[in-house]
């Protein structure tokens, strides 16, 4: 009888733990990085940033820093952000090879919380 | 500034290529604080504007509204030239009057340019708005469609009636931007690009942007109400060699590349090719040719150059 009580409380335990494992990963966040950098490199300066948070508590928002968060792109993927975009290069059309317009070398990363 | 012998002020060379270069040229305190006083006055600002009592968001646009219908600042149709703009004893003619201020436009569009619009912007302390999309500050874009003119450009003039403090969320600009040809809030994803720069400045500045600068409006976390009177302004000729004579020639004199003991201080060519902290490697280099293009377009010359930049790309004997 007592066994049997405990392989239902352990069965309980179980259920209620991977409910909670599951909420977990449910509930997990996603916060976004986006960084401009000098060039195509990952190791190349950072000219331009905005973050984005899965807490709707904190807001990422235009002008809100004058400082990079870090010097070099490379240095996000030392601190844990993991790269899921970057942008092409691309040829340059015919007859508009000196126009610039947007920042070219745009990396998106990802924390999940 | 140089002083002209019909007592216009017109910009100096240098002030000219700062223009180019940056897309902006800043006057602080240049307008009299008399003359604050009586544009404050003229669109219905008074002390008690900020009601404490009158916390709700639908006051704040009932005031906006008040303001639009009661201020003195007039209705003036598009293409108005800016000669005819503004009642003579109004605080905005005193404004775009001052000798400084009329020699720069001068300068920069002409003697007759034309009013393309002219806004009030008031921007209330944060406290006052409720919605929470409306204490995010704005995303940086530019005043334009995709502006494909290359060399004619339009100015705004941004005037400060009161001081703009840190914590009043001055305009935030992007030094350098305004040949990068984009549409408008495209930009918006740019939350912050290094080199930013915020207006913080005394009572009476006035800024004179390109039209294309890129720019955006910051949260206003004083108590104050911050103002920004804008007017825009079109050419109606040929922006070639307003802010000077006709005999004005440019330096052709060239100089050693790379190995070299440094460019000219404060010369026309060093601020033609002053990079910016947020320029990329490429494209930056794209940025200063496209300087040097606009200065052969003002100055009339299509053989300057500076480091050779230009010359080389057009070294071509196919």
């Amino acid at each position: 009888m007592y066994t049997s009580i405990l392989v239902k409380s352990k069965t309980i335990a179980l259920f209620f733990w991977n409910i909670k494992v599951i909420l977990n990963i449910i509930m997990k966040k996603q916060d976004i990085l986006i960084l401009y950098l000098s060039n195509s490199s990952l190791e190349s300066n950072v000219i331009g940033w905005a973050r984005h948070y899965g807490d709707k508590k904190k807001i990422g928002m235009p002008g809100d820093n004058d400082s990079p968060p870090y010097e070099k792109g490379i240095e996000a993927i030392h601190d844990g952000w993991r790269l899921f975009q970057s942008s092409q290069l691309e040829q340059h059309p015919k007859g508009d090879e000196y126009r610039t317009g947007y920042l070219k070398y745009e990396f998106f990363f990802e924390k999940i919380k | 500034m140089k002083k002209r012998k019909n007592n216009n002020f017109l910009l100096t060379d240098n002030q000219m290529a700062e223009f180019v270069s940056k897309g902006y040229l800043i006057f602080d305190n240049i307008i009299d604080n008399k003359i604050n006083k009586k544009f404050l006055s003229e669109i219905g600002h008074t002390s008690t504007s900020l009601n404490k009592k009158n916390t709700d968001q639908a006051w704040l646009a009932e005031h906006y509204n008040e303001i639009m219908k009661t201020s003195k600042i007039p209705l003036v149709k598009a293409g108005t030239p800016l000669k005819k703009a503004y009642k003579k004893n109004s605080a905005l003619n005193d404004v775009i009057n001052n000798p400084v201020l009329s020699g720069a436009i001068k300068s920069l569009v002409g003697d007759r340019p034309k009013l393309d619009h002219h806004f009030l912007h008031i921007t209330f302390p944060s406290k006052y708005y409720h919605d929470a999309n409306q204490k995010i500050s704005q995303g940086n874009h530019n005043d334009c469609v995709i502006d494909p003119r290359e060399k004619t450009f339009d100015i705004q003039l941004f005037y400060f009636p009161t001081a703009v403090e840190k914590n009043m969320g001055g305009t935030r600009y992007i030094p350098g931007s305004h040949f990068r040809m984009v549409n408008e809030f495209a930009i918006a994803r740019y939350h912050n690009i290094r080199g930013q720069k915020h207006v913080v400045c005394p009572a009476g500045t006035v800024i004179i942007f390109h039209h294309n600068i890129w720019h955006g409006a910051g949260i206003n976390n004083s108590k104050k109400i911050r103002y920004g009177f804008k007017i825009r302004l079109m050419p109606t000729q040929k922006q070639v060699k307003l802010w000077t004579n006709k005999t004005y020639k440019n330096n052709h004199d060239e100089e050693a590349l790379y190995w070299n003991r440094g460019i000219e201080k404060n010369s026309i060519k060093e601020i033609l090719q002053k990079t910016e902290p947020w320029f990329e490697a490429d494209s930056g280099r794209l940025d200063i040719l496209n300087r040097i293009r606009l200065w052969r377009h003002i100055t009339n010359d299509k053989n300057f150059d500076a480091a050779y930049w230009l010359t080389r790309i057009e070294n071509d004997y196919n």
